[in-house]
């Protein structure tokens, strides 16, 4: 059985290959990761407070839940769409800086799309070509190739070019746009869209919750007239819709548009 | 039979298929002629613009998401609040106090939470320099595989180590801090949305 450290290990080394590389992908994952963690302690609060009567739960845990999947479902796609996109913006060549167009063309990588309308992908190219020189070189380890030593050299000197510049001058760039995407990403999803789809949503909602309570005020009031335990309601003790309409929204985060607490 | 590459500088895919070694390589026939429907935008080498992506790059963590997304929350998600003709006018101000409450509180601990745990985790990913002597603590939650890697590798694992070990956290400081801090600020507002909304009255008596 692997000891806590062991997994302890394996957590970070999987937490540095996964996000050592790309700050867009970290800020998506743990933006999606505090969503789904805030709604579920949201909910998980419901469950455990007692003073929720368990009609009260049966209202608000589905409630809660639908609030969590437009939050989650919304900042994951949106978010995920704009930063690819705004990825794609920089690897196919429509931002680009002169210096990584000098260096493509020196190199004879597509900037434009090819025979077969293949959208260009710069990162990629030069990938494969880093590749494609590893695999000549390995290649000519068989006896049917001769490559000189200068060859070679020359080859491990390009390798080491193509993978410097993509490094110190194009991951960045493009890094850089993903993550200006990510920022659009979640101010849309969380600040425009979410608030849009959950506005409807809420005011059915406290719509449904004010003449649930009106109509159980409405039952007893008939139950207290069929048999009265005292001769009159007294004034002050009855149910005013204003009082309950405040009550409902400053209360319970239920009946808001607001929705989830995010985190 | 002996093959050798034709030109010393091997850049061309054509000279690599020269070769015979690949045959997966498209035709270049397009290099240079950069687009794909419209004009590329071209960004200067040096520029400002540049340098804010790369900035971007290298130090936009979730601390700075989360401010950023708090301080545009705060100039849309009001307003959609205080539009919101399905309800009436006394629970539009109650509902947009209580989302300004949101915000701010959660904006609050959300940023210095998530801020907190990246410096910590910092004090522990410190990486070895050359010949120098660095105690054990100090890259105790530093993977094996980054001890040898860039600074800007670094930061990014930080940056999601950090914000991982502050969601932790935050499920508990959302009850916390988060909820009555947002119920003080939202009946804060509320009360001064009703105040305000009150003096006309009164002054036209």
């Amino acid at each position: 059985m692997p000891s806590l450290s062991n997994i302890f290990e394996k957590m970070k080394d999987h937490m540095g290959s996964s996000y050592s590389g790309d700050a867009g992908k970290m800020l998506l994952h743990t933006g999606t990761i505090a969503w789904i963690v805030s709604s579920a302690a949201q909910i998980l609060a419901i469950i455990a407070n007692d003073k929720v009567s368990k009609e009260q739960k049966k209202f608000m845990i589905p409630q809660e839940m639908a609030d969590a999947a437009i939050n989650i479902l919304a900042f994951y796609t949106l978010t995920n769409g704009i930063q690819n996109f705004t990825k794609k913006l920089v690897s196919s060549g429509k931002f680009i800086t002169p210096y990584i167009k000098k260096f493509c063309v020196e190199h004879e990588i597509n900037l434009a799309r090819d025979a077969e309308e293949n959208i260009p992908n710069i990162g990629k190219a030069i990938m494969d070509k880093v590749k494609e020189f590893r695999s000549v070189i390995k290649v000519n380890k068989s006896p049917h190739i001769n490559l000189s030593d200068t060859e070679i050299g020359t080859l491990n000197n390009q390798i080491k070019e193509l993978e410097n510049f993509y490094d110190t001058k194009y991951a960045p760039f493009e890094s850089g746009f993903k993550i200006i995407g990510n920022v659009i990403g979640v101010i849309v999803s969380s600040n425009i869209v979410t608030p849009l789809l959950r506005n409807p949503f809420a005011a059915a909602k406290q719509k449904q919750a004010i003449a649930q309570e009106k109509f159980e005020k409405y039952e007893q009031m008939q139950e207290n007239l069929q048999n009265p335990v005292s001769p009159v309601m007294p004034m002050q003790n009855r149910f005013k819709i204003e009082d309950y309409k405040k009550q409902a929204v400053l209360n319970s985060p239920k009946i808001t548009s607001g929705g989830n607490m995010k985190i | 039979m002996n093959l050798s590459i034709p030109q010393i500088k091997i850049k061309t895919h054509n000279s690599a298929m020269d070769t015979g070694i690949s045959g997966v390589i498209k035709n270049n026939r397009h290099a240079g002629n950069p687009s794909f429907g419209f004009k590329p935008i071209e960004i200067k080498d040096e520029g400002k613009m540049l340098k804010f992506v790369h900035w971007l790059d290298s130090n936009f963590d979730s601390a700075w998401q989360r401010l950023v997304s708090g301080i545009t929350a705060l100039f849309t998600q009001p307003f959609f609040d205080l539009n919101n003709k399905r309800v009436d006018e006394d629970t539009r101000k109650t509902s947009t106090a209580r989302t300004l409450g949101k915000i701010i509180a959660g904006t609050l601990t959300g940023v210095l939470i998530r801020e907190g745990c990246i410096q910590a985790v910092k004090k522990c990913t410190q990486p070895k320099n050359l010949g120098e002597e660095i105690k054990n603590w100090k890259q105790c939650l530093l993977p094996k595989s980054l001890k040898d890697a860039s600074n800007l590798k670094i930061t990014r694992y930080r940056g999601a180590f950090g914000t991982y070990a502050a969601i932790i956290i935050m499920i508990a400081t959302n009850f916390l801090i988060d909820a009555p801090l947002t119920t003080k600020l939202a009946n804060y507002f509320n009360k001064q949305f009703h105040k305000n909304a009150k003096k006309p009255a009164e002054g036209g008596k």
